[in-house]
């Protein structure tokens, strides 16, 4: 019988799936499909699509708090809930299609 | 202090120590003689303190104001419209020279004696370290009011918002008008107030709830005898008939904080050696004082500032491992700092006081239970997190907003006992109670659930004091 070894039952390591993941990992892993939305090249790149200016605008609008360090569906979750009325087509184009790739901020990867 | 309404011990008929001095054969009907410990519906209310398993610390702090601005605004706002009925409510950016008007904001307090991080890189030791001591302010504090859109530095000339009496992160509106050199004079100060409080049922017969803190089983100077003497009286091996009777009317027992306090000996020790099994005593001991209340009444215990458990509010509850003893107990529960929990449908909130001490440290002349009251009334239980009081990096929710106004509010670990009834609009009471340090003062508070009153026990154990 093999000896049980104590490393058995208490992990060293956290697994994978349970380190939370920044922005900046998550592009490491797969490339993004919308090129030059967030950034360095973000700031040169002028052909960001209508869908990523709408949104932008909706991260620049002080009256939903700041957005860094939040999704951009959670930051609508979180204006909603206050009552604050954010404007549905946001809401639509974050948990549409494309929708991870347009969820996180302006700033993300940039700040 | 002035005289505090306290509850009296019930004096007890006939002879003082009657049962202790009898016979050991009238013993045997014990039985006949068991007092049964009172029982009360107990619900856990600070689900909102405990955090999940995925703690990320990547956000700014912004979105915690953010959410806290928004929280209490709507309250502010109706507190503004009942008051100040024709004061239009405008936005920083939109204040204007011209009229007066109210403005809802968080307040920050601008203080040149703050420690700062910046200190460190101070070519020259600045004599802020110098002073090294536990009161920041001085008289040229000054107040800057934010919201979501800009910051305006404020002059006071209403005697209810000075600089020594507020701190950063307090939610509140003003009234006045801009100046021309960018001041905004204010005339007018609206706090948010009470939250409301849930009516609650008067319980028949008196019932209590035991609150102690700052055990600091680790120091070297704590006192086993004072310790096992309080247990003793709460599982009713202490005393004659009266005190088993007080002693099985508390329903739960609530231990703020500080029980366990630095293990100095653990922290210098070599990481090898064998000494550690002898500086981890005090963690055992910590133990079997909890194992022996958790087997006879409902135990809360909440980690406190020097405690093994995070340092940020919310504090989380001590693992399960420090307790292999009282753990498989279910009437011990580890609990969060803060605390909030329904007994019989009485609400208590309780901190073990790194709020309080945090406030004390940036305002002047006023009491702890002063500030406890401020809590109240500022609608907060910590507004100086997160600028001087490391606090979780929330996002969505500020979940120290009050929403319910408390019946019993305590402040654990202060330098001495307080206690005062709050009167509230609305026919609200709340008990507020500054709960003192054990090993410096040995005092248990016990609360009627029923007149809300508070009785303090006080355990010695020197017989050489005068």
């Amino acid at each position: 019988m093999q000896q049980a070894r104590i490393t058995d039952n208490f992990r060293q390591q956290k697994s994978f799936d349970s380190i939370s993941r920044t922005g900046r990992d998550k592009k490491q892993q797969k490339a993004p499909e919308l090129p030059g939305a967030h950034g360095e090249a973000a700031v040169t790149n002028y052909d960001i699509s209508a869908e990523e200016r709408l949104l932008r605008a909706f991260d620049l609008a002080t009256q939903y708090g700041p957005c860094t360090g939040m999704t951009r569906l959670e930051r609508w979750q979180r204006a909603e809930q206050f009552g604050l009325n954010p404007p549905m087509q946001v809401k639509e184009l974050l948990t549409g299609l494309q929708g991870e790739q347009l969820n996180q901020c302006l700033w993300d990867g940039r700040v | 202090m002035g005289t505090l309404d306290l509850e009296r011990p019930t004096p007890s008929t006939g002879q003082k120590y009657d049962e202790l001095l009898s016979m050991p054969g009238d013993m045997m009907c014990a039985e006949a003689a068991a007092i049964p410990r009172a029982t009360c519906e107990y619900t856990p209310r600070g689900q909102g303190f405990l955090l999940g398993k995925q703690r990320s610390f990547d956000r700014q702090y912004a979105q915690l104001y953010f959410s806290r601005l928004l929280k209490l605004r709507q309250v502010v706002q109706q507190q503004v419209q009942a008051a100040w009925p024709g004061t239009p409510v405008v936005k920083i950016l939109s204040v204007g020279e011209d009229q007066e008007v109210a403005v809802i904001g968080t307040l920050y307090k601008d203080m040149k004696l703050k420690p700062s991080i910046l200190d460190e890189y101070a070519k020259q030791p600045g004599f802020k370290q110098a002073l090294g001591g536990t009161g920041f302010c001085s008289d040229d504090d000054s107040l800057v009011l934010e919201d979501e859109g800009a910051r305006m530095s404020m002059r006071s000339e209403c005697a209810e918002l000075q600089p020594d009496s507020v701190v950063t992160g307090v939610v509140l509106a003003v009234r006045g008008r801009a100046e021309p050199g960018g001041d905004f004079v204010v005339s007018g100060v609206l706090w948010a107030g009470l939250p409301e409080q849930p009516q609650r049922p008067l319980p028949q017969e008196d019932a209590y709830v035991a609150l102690v803190s700052g055990l600091q089983l680790a120091n070297s100077k704590a006192d086993m005898m004072q310790v096992q003497l309080l247990v003793d009286f709460l599982t009713g091996n202490l005393g004659a008939a009266p005190q088993q009777q007080l002693a099985a009317k508390v329903v739960q027992l609530v231990i703020a904080g500080g029980s366990l306090g630095q293990l100095e000996a653990l922290a210098a020790a070599n990481p090898y050696s064998r000494q550690q099994t002898t500086d981890m005593e005090p963690v055992r001991d910590m133990d079997l004082v909890m194992t022996e209340l958790a087997a006879a009444l409902p135990v809360d215990i909440m980690p406190g500032p020097d405690d093994p458990a995070n340092a940020s509010l919310p504090q989380q509850p001590l693992h399960q491992c420090l307790f292999p003893g009282a753990a498989p107990y279910s009437s011990f529960r580890r609990v969060t700092n803060p605390h909030a929990f329904e007994l019989g449908g009485c609400l208590l909130l309780g901190t073990s006081g790194q709020n309080i001490d945090d406030m004390a440290k940036y305002t002047r002349g006023r009491s702890r239970l002063d500030l406890l009251a401020c809590c109240l009334q500022w609608c907060h239980l910590c507004p100086t997190a997160p600028d001087t009081l490391t606090c979780f990096p929330f996002g969505a929710d500020d979940p120290f907003v009050l929403q319910q106004c408390p019946h019993i509010m305590l402040a654990a670990n202060q330098p001495e006992f307080d206690t005062r009834l709050l009167e509230g609009p609305g026919g609200a009471s709340v008990r507020l109670v500054c709960v003192p340090s054990f090993i410096k003062t040995g005092t248990l508070v016990l609360v009627n659930l029923r007149t809300l009153q508070c009785q303090p026990l006080t355990f010695q154990s020197n017989y050489t004091s005068s």
